[in-house]
């Protein structure tokens, strides 16, 4: 019932947000109702109506109507006459473009010819009977603080069978209102609490003879009705931004002030406390339109001290000689008489409140909440989890009402009298409001996590403006810069006295992180780590030489957008990969000294790299013969014949005349390896589909032909579009997916086979990839791998070092680290297998989930532990290479827990949080102690950004 | 190249002391103290199994070192040929007075082997059923699937279904049908301390990873009120597992809130757990091993009666001229470690209770590649324990004659026994008979004996 509710009012955002985001597409498309479980939300009916009928008891009902209808003619003609023409909420409506991103909604202003009558709706189509007024302004739909100002909540109150309609912020005002027979109806959103950083006022006007309540941003527009019509002023009940304002005003510029009310209502006295006392007690009297000068008698004694506080709350010293009787309060408009006595005589002997229980249990920020309990007329205050609520009303011996506050988190309500105080025993859980989705932001961050280590302001800034298909284009073009380089430049930087300096392999993971980080070439980054996972090499064993692994992902990252074919020639050759697998020094067949071609490259390259063991059709399915069993890709024979036809090559540098370089080469660690002839078997190649080798040919011409014999096989395209759909969407695609991609494969458009560029834009442009609604599907995502959480969230906090470098290193560890770290791969089999599916949940529902192949017990807590020390420590590394991550924002936020975790949603999780999570994390940092102190701001962030960490929220890439 | 990264001593104390856990450990810990230790006699016993990653080339595990024997061996074998001298003298009992050698970097397991602790099961290997040379030739009789490839005869291995693609390991089986001896039940019947594990994963059952570090638990946990309503605060997150629509979403939630309940559960039990003072090597298995031990006496904490562990050891997919060098540490290092354990299981009293025992992907051609040696078929095991017919070799040990009957290519030798008997014979042992053995092992009934004799 509870999550229920929630998850409705989050639909009910996204629908508004849609809506401003596609202005007129969806004018006239009814919203569904979805709110009525609980407490009835204006947005989702259509406004209040008025019929005449529910007036029969009224006797002086058509007289009213009558003089009604005459003044409604009057106001009807001033509009449509267009004497001003932003009279009453019509200020500044004519800007169609908003450009703030903030979660807005806008309240729409609608009339009744039939009935005189306005009415205020979140819904931006009438409903029958009602016309729109073409005003509108916009409040805050969330309740989140605007730029550090609070903001109240403005509630909506109707008065049964008299079609009127109350805006109102202050709780006192609402209780005193709901005494009067007003019906709360809901919270239609939240307005600032003070004026400033483009916020206008919000002024009340009420008609009696009308009994007509309208709102005004506009003093001209206010001040004419108040001189040409008489309506009263009754005061500003709030701050709001207006409609269609082109942008938001700058901070910190307000706009001026409003001239002072030009006349007030006659007060109004809607509840005191205590109510009982003796004569020198201070009394607080709660009503509305309270003005200075304001005078209070108790059974008409004056009192001898009056304090107003605001125009709804005034205390009052009782008068010596003060007997029971009803309070008046005097004001120069009128005057008010209480419904109840006040009771002079000794206040009962003070016992210590209780809180017996609280209704309701669960509520949004500015709702009423009752509580009943003991010893409660005395209560001074009340505080939400240690936030103070506003206004005491309609206190008694044994409840009272207040309205939860705006930035109130869950957890015990407590309560303070003289006597002593008052926990509850259960926690009140504050229902956080509904955070809208902007659904711009949402596509972009989305689409970018998928392509890149981490969406940052000006990528996404990037999409939204060009979209997802230029954006690859653009990327496409973009180089990567030189790990080679980098290391180069460590190594220089490491000379010695003596001018001696070498390679450390520390460095060749620090250049794959300052491209993951902090390259231009986001896109590309992301692709060649890919690649790096089907075409493994690894330091873990045997070690491999830092230039050689800088220098392979050079070659990765060259090849990344370009031609498979061209990939795998380069992989081939690399000697890298040829010290990794074997191909290097590999020769031809000595039986007498018993010397085989090695198979390991030959084995690998087929079963990894390119065509796998099973045939496979277009779209990834395998093959089956007649009994079902799936057939495989080749034989023993195959594998022989590829490790025949990869004989004789080595090093780079060395003499093919002199075959002792063969055994005993000089290294190049960064050159494209060469052949020996004679060390090359020159009998015939077994290879793919039958194909034969003829005896004879040279070692790079039987080197061409047998990649060229792989990368013609069609396994090539399902295969390897499959797994890079899985190191970047999806870990379950569906066929069709991967026949698409694969398609691309096959022909790029052009006619040429094995574009990878062609195969990215597929991969990423799919329908399967960019359709939102899949966020939804049980089975659609992937984990975001290990080290790609560490990036992401090193990138949303724009980590920076003093030096422009990082000091990442090993992450391979799954006790202290992450279970995974680029260039140690436990084998050519990568750190997890495309095919792996853990048993229980994952294996029941038939699907693959590579990444959970390192995530267990073990690892899950050390990621837990690595990330909590991540936010402890505010960033990773050590000296000048610390990058320290930028958590300014995020800290100013610490007061508000809402709008703490909606900001690293929209980091992290696109600002897309499901509700209950959402939910579960501003409870948490809400529970931590806030009193604006910086260790209350680290320790809120602390544990906001480890809750993230762990969510399967982010973990999960939807 | 030694680098720091590839020790495993993370954390050198590795036992939590009672006065570091927090008041709810303390008191679980206090409670243990009345806890009566299981006396040897006791019904414990437990299987564990060391994976040797990459495929070992078992033909340097144990070498005939008749001189004869030895000449045939050498030759093919190129400059992986270990000198007969440096071979470490063993003589089975039950092989007709043959003299073999051990690896010489395998003085402990010769040292176990001598004093009848240890066996040697040759040739064994993944078979869909007893198959010969022509049958392999012809395809008259089905092969592994996929035999040569690492993750498939790793899987195989696992699984003990060499032609069928269940994906439950037999370790994992087993467990399924021991789990009620248990009172922590599937928490503690299969450990793993080498990460996520086929070999463990049942039709029901689940291996529990542990950390041989002994690094467990989150550290920011429940220490302080700001970080009490973070742990709060993943406690509702863990518990909205049920209700995610997303799979992996519910999955990785499991996996952290069992990670949380049980590491705090093991810790525990292991903080009161009976010492030991046998020291083991630092080094990866034997850190690996060393929380095996600790767990296995642990065991009276969890209730546990049978139990499966799960270690392994990568490094052996060599294939060029840092194999020998490659081999000889990798070897050591099972040598020294696995002496270690059965140390510590003797100090335990539990010697005659525990078996060790090796699988890896595959063996290697006996004839050399000319650096090193490529992916083969059948290659030689190790079963230690007080309760193994020691001192002996199982199975049939391969010709070494290249070409000759039991060669398919290049001394890849057709396992002379499959890894079902050689796996069944340990499941007897553990307690597993009648239609649970054919259960387990679906198999079983294609091969001429269930039950290879190994174990008392």
């Amino acid at each position: 019932m509870y999550w229920h509710g929630l998850c409705s009012v989050v639909a009910e955002a996204r629908v508004v947000t849609a809506w401003q985001n596609n202005k007129g597409n969806h004018m006239a498309q009814p919203i569904r109702r979805s709110w009525d479980a609980r407490a009835p939300f204006p947005g989702n009916r259509p406004p209040y109506h008025y019929d005449p009928a529910d007036d029969v008891d009224d006797a002086s009902a058509p007289a009213v109507e009558k003089q009604q209808r005459w003044l409604w003619r009057a106001i009807s003609w001033v509009l449509l006459a267009n004497v001003f023409a932003f009279w009453l909420l019509t200020c500044v409506t004519a800007f169609a473009q908003t450009n703030d991103t903030g979660n807005w909604t806008t309240v729409y202003v609608y009339y009744s010819l039939a009935t005189g009558s306005y009415n205020y709706s979140l819904n931006p189509s009438a409903g029958p009977g009602w016309r729109s007024d073409g005003g509108k302004f916009r409040i805050k739909a969330d309740g989140l603080a605007y730029r550090g100002q609070a903001v109240v909540a403005l509630n909506r109150l109707t008065l049964p069978g008299r079609g009127r309609v109350m805006l109102a912020t202050d709780a006192g005002e609402v209780a005193g209102l709901r005494a009067q027979g007003w019906q709360p109806d809901g919270v239609l959103g939240y307005v600032g609490a003070q004026e400033g950083n483009g916020l206008v006022p919000l002024y009340r006007l009420t008609h009696d003879g009308l009994k007509l309540d309208v709102y005004s941003v506009k003093p001209p527009s206010r001040d004419l009705l108040i001189s040409r019509f008489g309506w009263r002023y009754t005061g500003v009940i709030g701050y709001v931004m207006p409609a269609g304002s082109a942008g938001l005003p700058a901070p910190g510029n307000p706009p001026s002030l409003p001239s002072a009310p030009v006349a007030a209502g006659a007060p109004a006295i809607s509840g005191f406390a205590p109510a009982t006392a003796q004569a020198g007690a201070t009394v607080t009297i709660t009503g509305a339109n309270f003005t200075s000068g304001s005078a209070v008698k108790f059974n008409g004694v004056a009192s001898t001290g009056v304090n107003v506080v605001s125009a709804s709350s005034l205390k009052a010293v009782v008068p010596s000689g003060a007997t029971t009787g009803r309070i008046v309060v005097v004001t120069a408009a009128g005057s008010a008489t209480s419904g109840s006595d006040f009771v002079v005589g000794p206040t009962a002997p003070a016992s210590a409140p209780t809180i017996a229980s609280f209704a309701p249990t669960s509520a949004l920020p500015g709702s009423v909440v009752t509580l009943t309990g003991s010893g409660l007329a005395a209560a001074t205050a009340v505080r939400f989890n240690g936030t103070a609520a506003g206004a005491i009303a309609n206190a008694s011996a044994t409840s009272l009402q207040v309205t939860v506050p705006t930035l109130a988190t869950s957890g015990r309500i407590s309560l303070t009298a003289a006597a002593g105080s008052a926990t509850s025993a259960t926690d009140f859980t504050v229902i956080v409001p509904p955070a809208a989705v902007d659904l711009a932001h949402r596509d972009a961050a989305r689409f970018l996590t998928q392509a890149t280590f981490g969406p940052k302001a000006a990528s996404i800034e990037r999409v939204k403006a060009i979209g997802p298909a230029a954006w690859i284009d653009e990327q496409l073009a973009r180089t990567a810069d030189s790990h080679l380089a980098y290391i180069n430049a460590a190594r220089l930087r490491r000379t010695d006295a003596m001018g001696k300096s070498s390679y450390v392999e520390e460095d060749s993971y620090e250049a794959i992180w300052q491209q993951w980080l902090f390259g231009q070439d986001e896109l590309r980054a992301r692709m060649s780590f890919a690649l790096s996972e089907i075409m493994v090499i690894s330091n873990i064993a045997p070690d491999l030489e830092p230039d050689a692994m800088s220098s392979y992902m050079d070659t990765l990252n060259q090849h990344a957008f370009g031609n498979y074919r061209d990939l795998l020639g380069a992989v081939t050759l690399h000697p890298a990969m040829g010290y990794y697998l074997n191909m290097l020094g590999s020769e031809k067949e000595d039986a007498r000294n018993n010397k085989f071609p090695n198979e390991n490259y030959a084995r690998e390259v087929l079963q990894l790299f390119s065509v796998g063991l099973y045939q496979l059709n277009a779209d990834g399915t395998r093959k089956v013969d007649g009994s079902g069993a799936p057939l495989a890709t080749y034989d023993e024979s195959v594998v022989k014949g590829f490790a025949r036809a990869f004989t004789g090559w080595t090093f780079f540098g060395n003499d093919p005349a002199n075959p002792k370089k063969f055994d005993r080469p000089e290294e190049s660690w960064t050159q494209p390896m060469i052949a020996f002839p004679s060390k090359h078997e020159p009998g015939s190649k077994h290879l793919l589909n039958g194909v034969t080798l003829p005896a004879g040919q040279t070692p790079q011409k039987d080197l061409q032909d047998a990649l060229d014999n792989i990368f013609n096989h069609p396994n090539v395209g399902p295969f390897i579009g499959r797994q890079l759909i899985q190191r970047f969407v999806t870990s379950n695609p569906s066929p069709a997916y991967v026949g698409r991609v694969s398609a691309a494969f096959d022909n790029n458009g052009r006619g040429a086979r094995g574009d990878l560029a062609a195969v990215i834009r597929a991969v990423l442009l799919d329908p399967d990839a960019r359709t939102a609604a899949l966020m939804n599907d049980a089975r659609f995502g992937k984990q975001r791998e290990p080290v790609i959480r560490f990036a992401n969230i090193l990138r949303a906090f724009n980590a920076t070092s003093a030096n422009g470098r990082n000091k990442i290193h090993y992450l391979d560890s799954a006790d202290d680290a992450l279970g995974q770290s680029p260039l140690l791969s436990p084998s050519v089999f990568n750190f997890f297998s495309p095919s792996y599916t853990r048993p229980g949940k994952l294996a029941q529902a038939g699907m693959v989930a590579p990444e959970f192949q390192i995530t267990n017990e073990i690892q899950t807590v050390g990621t837990a532990n690595f990330f909590h020390e991540l936010a402890k420590r505010e960033g990773y590394g050590a000296g000048d290479s610390f990058l320290r991550l930028d958590l300014a924002t995020v800290k100013s936020l610490a007061g508000n827990p809402a709008a703490l975790v909606d900001h690293l949603s929209s980091l992290l999780t696109y600002g897309d949080l499901n509700a209950a999570t959402r939910q579960t994390m501003v409870d948490a940092v809400g529970a931590v102690p806030f009193n604006n102190k910086d260790s209350d701001r680290v320790w809120r962030v602390r544990t906001a950004l480890t809750l993230f960490a762990l969510s399967s929220d982010f973990v999960i890439q939807k | 190249m030694n680098n720091p990264r590839r020790l495993f001593l993370r954390n050198a104390s590795g036992l939590l002391l009672p006065t570091m856990l927090p008041a709810a450990a303390r008191q679980a810990h206090a409670q243990l103290q009345n806890f009566i230790p299981l006396a040897a006699a006791d019904d414990y016993r437990a299987l564990v199994c060391i994976f040797m990653f990459g495929g070992n080339d078992g033909n340097n595990l144990i070498v005939p070192r008749d001189p004869a024997d030895h000449s045939r061996y050498a030759g093919p074998r190129g400059r992986l040929a270990l000198n007969r001298d440096q071979l470490l003298a063993v003589r089975p009992t039950n092989v007709q007075g043959r003299e073999f050698g051990f690896h010489p970097a395998m003085a402990g397991i010769q040292g176990l082997f001598n004093q009848g602790k240890a066996a040697v099961i040759a040739n064994v290997g993944t078979l869909a059923q007893p198959i010969t040379k022509q049958q392999y030739n012809s395809g008259s009789v089905p092969r592994p699937a996929n035999l040569y490839s690492h993750s498939d005869q790793q899987f195989l291995w696992n699984t003990s279904m060499a032609d069928n693609s269940v994906r439950s390991g037999w370790g994992g089986r087993v467990g399924d049908r021991v789990a009620a001896l248990n009172q922590t039940g599937s928490l503690t019947t299969c450990m793993s301390v080498a990460g996520n594990s086929t070999f463990l994963s049942g039709d029901t059952i689940r291996s529990f990873p542990v950390s041989p570090s002994g690094q467990f638990g989150l550290d920011f946990y429940d220490s302080s009120i700001e970080t009490r309503p973070l742990s709060e605060g993943i406690q509702k997150l863990l518990a909205q597992s049920a209700s995610r629509t997303g799979v992996m979403d519910s999955v990785w939630l499991d996996i952290l809130s069992g990670a949380i309940v049980n590491q705090r559960q093991i810790s525990t039990a292991l903080s009161g757990a009976a010492p030991f003072t046998t020291a083991f090597p630092n080094s990866g298995l034997g850190q690996a091993l060393r929380m095996v031990a600790r767990l296995v006496a642990a065991r009276a904490a969890f209730g546990a009666r049978r139990q499966i562990f799960f270690a392994g050891i990568g490094g052996f997919d060599t294939h060029g001229e840092d194999q020998p060098q490659r081999q000889a540490e990798l070897l050591g290092e099972i040598s020294d470690a696995v002496a270690a354990f059965y140390a510590a299981t003797a100090e335990l009293n539990m010697a005659e209770n525990v078996t060790t025992f090796t699988a890896s992907d595959f063996g290697r051609n006996f004839v050399t590649n000319g650096k090193g040696s490529d992916h083969a078929w059948g290659s030689h095991h190790l079963v230690v324990g007080g309760a193994v017919r020691g001192n002996a070799m199982y199975g049939t040990f391969p010709s070494h004659l290249v070409d000759g009957p039991d060669d398919v290519g290049k001394g890849t030798w057709i396992p002379s026994v499959s890894v079902d008997q050689y796996a069944a014979t340990m499941a007897s042992w553990f307690g597993v008979s009648g239609a649970d053995l054919n259960a387990v092992f679906p198999n079983l009934a294609r091969f001429p004996t269930a039950n290879l004799g190994f174990m008392i």
